[in-house]
């Protein structure tokens, strides 16, 4: 009788199972102690009375009921206003402009013989660090009209981050010129993607430009542009770098957002325990910002 | 099994690399002190002073270490609360911490990481003024070396522009009303954009206003911030940065650095009579706005202007020395940064010092005056919480958009403040 091919025994599920966790365990261990650990640790600091870093004494909530009524957080007394809100309004406002500024230059520059120097030119800012970009737009806005570029320009002297009503736009435009490379560089690369065929065949069956853009440009860059939006968002809601060097919360509170109310909290008032409460609201918000902006893009694609 | 060999193999390797690193064992021992010198274990200190005044705080530690051959490491940073904090929660702070103007010294006293200086009580008593020893003193114990030392209620002026500067508030006020028509300039400058300089304003208005004593009794308590005399004194700091009176206007004052303040009065394009500083803004002007700067002739100040009551009251503000170990090298340095010797090595490079017994007469122009006002004025010598002193500068920046909300502003922070009041 001829000798049978050897059949390899199959693996018992439990050895699969054990293999594959010892694989992912390096990977589990770095989010354990990089992750899980500090936000909780973040968590009961939160909880606790300190003083200081310390654990000591547990206060429950205290921390985040003081923080409901506080007014630097949040207030409606003549209008909305404090932290929170102006981390919603960077939300609202300056996200959309870093998006859709990167869109049109993109889609303006799309096929275009200078397309990688416009590319290159708004990709620039890019790798300026805030603190930089910070210090150069403080020369921008500055009130003298000898030193300001936008004042000269204007041949006005406004004080554009002294006054409460312009400090926040002002302090996101500067983000936006920082940011807005991103944006440009990951829908130019999204528009290379776009099947010529499927636009020749809808410029056949005759549809225009808009019409073009809308239903078939716009959908086949979908992906990217969700991408896009998750990623941005999480930066614009813990903005610090560029409010802090260019107003440092002010003019009285009025650019603070709450990644710098967690800041002055902690390293300058050293509450500790509130600037706790303050992260973790601020990483709750941000949480279901992002889930919001997943599930809508997900509704989107199917 | 081959395959989880391979597996195990693989992972190893790994496991052992995430063990290695990340490693969370401090470099330095728990005291924070280096390896032992010479004299005896070697001290760290953290301080403000970078750039010329490093260099001057080395000469001061040179005698120390000359006299000792004790090491001494002295590190400058730009923010040295924002240091200090993780490495006190960490368990490896400095020996001594220099404190900029005491801030962050009730915090750091509540959470009970400072050392009392008893081992030289009896010298502190003789050398300094009771109100800075009380200022850093807690349950009859003094837990601070006041160092260096600036007038913090000064205002600022150009003697060839204002020939005769304002001493009283009702001058200031006859000043504000005709600089525009006499002088074809904008009367005060601002600089609210760094926050803090309310809270210097402030203090200056309430002891100029009120005198030292109700200074010292607002700032530990015994007088609430819903008092008539706080929103007094509030009121004059709305004046001071108001559209009438402030260069560029209120926003433009409250978008104002400290500098671009002080170059409103004495740089190029000048636009503006008077600032309110402390009187290191003599150096700061010297310095960074205008090198040509001459004391007496196109740079001088004199106290902020002031009501009867007010009238001699200093604000004196202290770079205050703390300990955060013990040892006897620690002490041996405490011990010489309060002496007449330590202290007086900081005159010889120009700067004032809180030792009364050090004999300042090598210094001129701004500084022995300065240093006469610190030894003759009724020193008001208080400290808040880091907490409460960023609360009442958001307070000074929303009265001064609006001053008619000065008294509700006061009214909702008194309790806040009553109960926050002493750390």
């Amino acid at each position: 009788m001829a000798a049978s091919p050897s059949v390899p025994r199959r693996k018992s599920r439990r050895q699969s199972a054990g293999a594959g966790a010892l694989l992912l365990a390096p990977a589990l261990i770095l989010v354990l102690l990089f992750l899980v650990v500090p936000v909780g640790y973040t968590i009961r600091l939160s909880m606790a009375k300190g003083p200081g870093f310390n654990l000591n004494g547990f206060v429950g909530l205290a921390n985040y009921q003081r923080l409901a009524i506080d007014p630097n957080f949040f207030s409606t007394v003549d209008g909305p206003s404090g932290a929170l809100v102006n981390s919603v309004l960077w939300m609202l406002l300056a996200l959309p402009a870093c998006i859709l500024i990167g869109l049109v230059v993109a889609l303006a520059a799309d096929k275009q013989k200078f397309e990688s120097i416009i590319r290159g030119a708004f990709f620039l800012p890019m790798v300026l660090s805030g603190t930089v970009l910070g210090i150069i737009w403080l020369f921008v806005y500055s009130p003298s009209p000898q030193l300001g570029l936008l004042n000269a320009a204007l041949r006005t002297d406004k004080s554009w981050l002294g006054d409460a009503a312009t400090v926040n736009p002002a302090l996101m435009a500067a983000w936006v010129w920082g940011a807005t490379g991103l944006s440009v560089v990951i829908i130019a690369a999204a528009l290379k993607g776009v099947s010529e065929d499927l636009i020749e065949a809808s410029r056949l069956d005759g549809a225009n430009r808009r019409q073009i853009f809308w239903y078939v440009t716009l959908p086949s860059i979908r992906l990217p542009l969700s991408f896009l939006l998750t990623t941005q968002l999480v930066q614009v809601l813990k903005v610090f770098d560029v409010v802090y060097v260019m107003t440092g919360g002010g003019p009285a509170g009025a650019s603070k957002t709450m990644a710098l109310m967690f800041y002055e909290q902690t390293f300058s008032s050293l509450k500790p325990q509130y600037g706790a409460a303050v992260v973790t609201v601020m990483s709750i918000v941000i949480v279901i910002a992002y889930l919001i902006a997943r599930q809508t893009g997900r509704d989107n694609q199917s | 099994m081959k395959k989880l060999g391979f597996a195990i193999i693989a992972v190893l390797p790994m496991l052992a690399m995430t063990a290695c690193s990340g490693g969370t064992a401090p470099t330095s021992a728990a005291s924070g002190s280096a390896a032992a010198s010479a004299g005896g274990a070697a001290v760290t200190i953290v301080g403000p002073w970078r750039s010329t005044e490093a260099d001057t705080f080395e000469k001061v530690l040179d005698g120390f270490r000359k006299k000792t051959g004790i090491t001494v490491t002295y590190s400058g940073v730009p923010d040295v609360v924002a240091a200090l904090t993780p490495r006190i929660s960490a368990g490896s702070p400095p020996d001594i911490a220099i404190l900029p103007t005491g801030n962050g010294f009730l915090d750091y006293s509540a959470q009970g990481v400072l050392k009392p200086l008893t081992f030289m009580q009896s010298e502190m008593t003789s050398d300094f003024d009771q109100a800075l020893i009380n200022q850093f003193s807690k349950d009859g114990k003094a837990y601070a070396i006041p160092t260096r030392a600036d007038m913090g209620n000064v205002l600022l002026y150009n003697p060839s522009v204002v020939k005769t500067p304002p001493a009283t508030w009702a001058d200031l006020v006859a000043l504000c009303g005709t600089a525009k028509a006499t002088y074809n300039k904008s009367c005060t400058a601002g600089m609210g954009k760094d926050v803090w300089p309310l809270y210097l304003i402030f203090q200056a208005s309430y002891i100029s206003t009120n005198g030292a004593d109700k200074y010292n009794d607002l700032l530990s308590g015994k007088i609430p911030f819903d008092d008539a005399s706080v929103s007094e004194a509030v009121k004059r700091v709305t004046m001071f940065y108001s559209n009438d009176w402030v260069a560029g206007g209120t926003s433009g004052a409250m978008g104002s650095g400290l500098v671009d303040g002080l170059s409103r009065v004495f740089g190029t394009s000048a636009d503006a009579l008077v600032a309110n500083a402390g009187s290191w803004g003599v150096g700061l002007v010297e310095g960074a706005v205008d090198k040509t700067a001459v004391e007496g002739k196109t740079i001088d100040f004199v106290q902020f202007p002031y009501d009867e009551a007010g009238k001699g009251a200093v604000v004196v503000n202290t770079d205050a020395a703390v300990l955060l170990t013990d040892n006897a090298s620690v002490q041996s340095l405490a011990k010489y940064l309060a002496s007449a010797e330590g202290q007086g090595l900081f005159v010889q490079s120009g700067y004032t010092v809180s030792n009364k017994t050090v004999d300042v007469s090598s210094l001129t122009g701004a500084k022995a005056k300065t240093a006469n006002f610190l030894k003759t004025g009724k020193l008001g010598a208080s400290l808040i919480s880091n907490d409460l002193k960023n609360q009442l500068q958001t307070l000074l920046g929303k009265a001064i958009n609006d001053p008619t909300k000065i008294d509700a502003l006061l009214k909702a922070f008194a309790p806040v403040a009553a109960a926050g009041i002493g750390g």
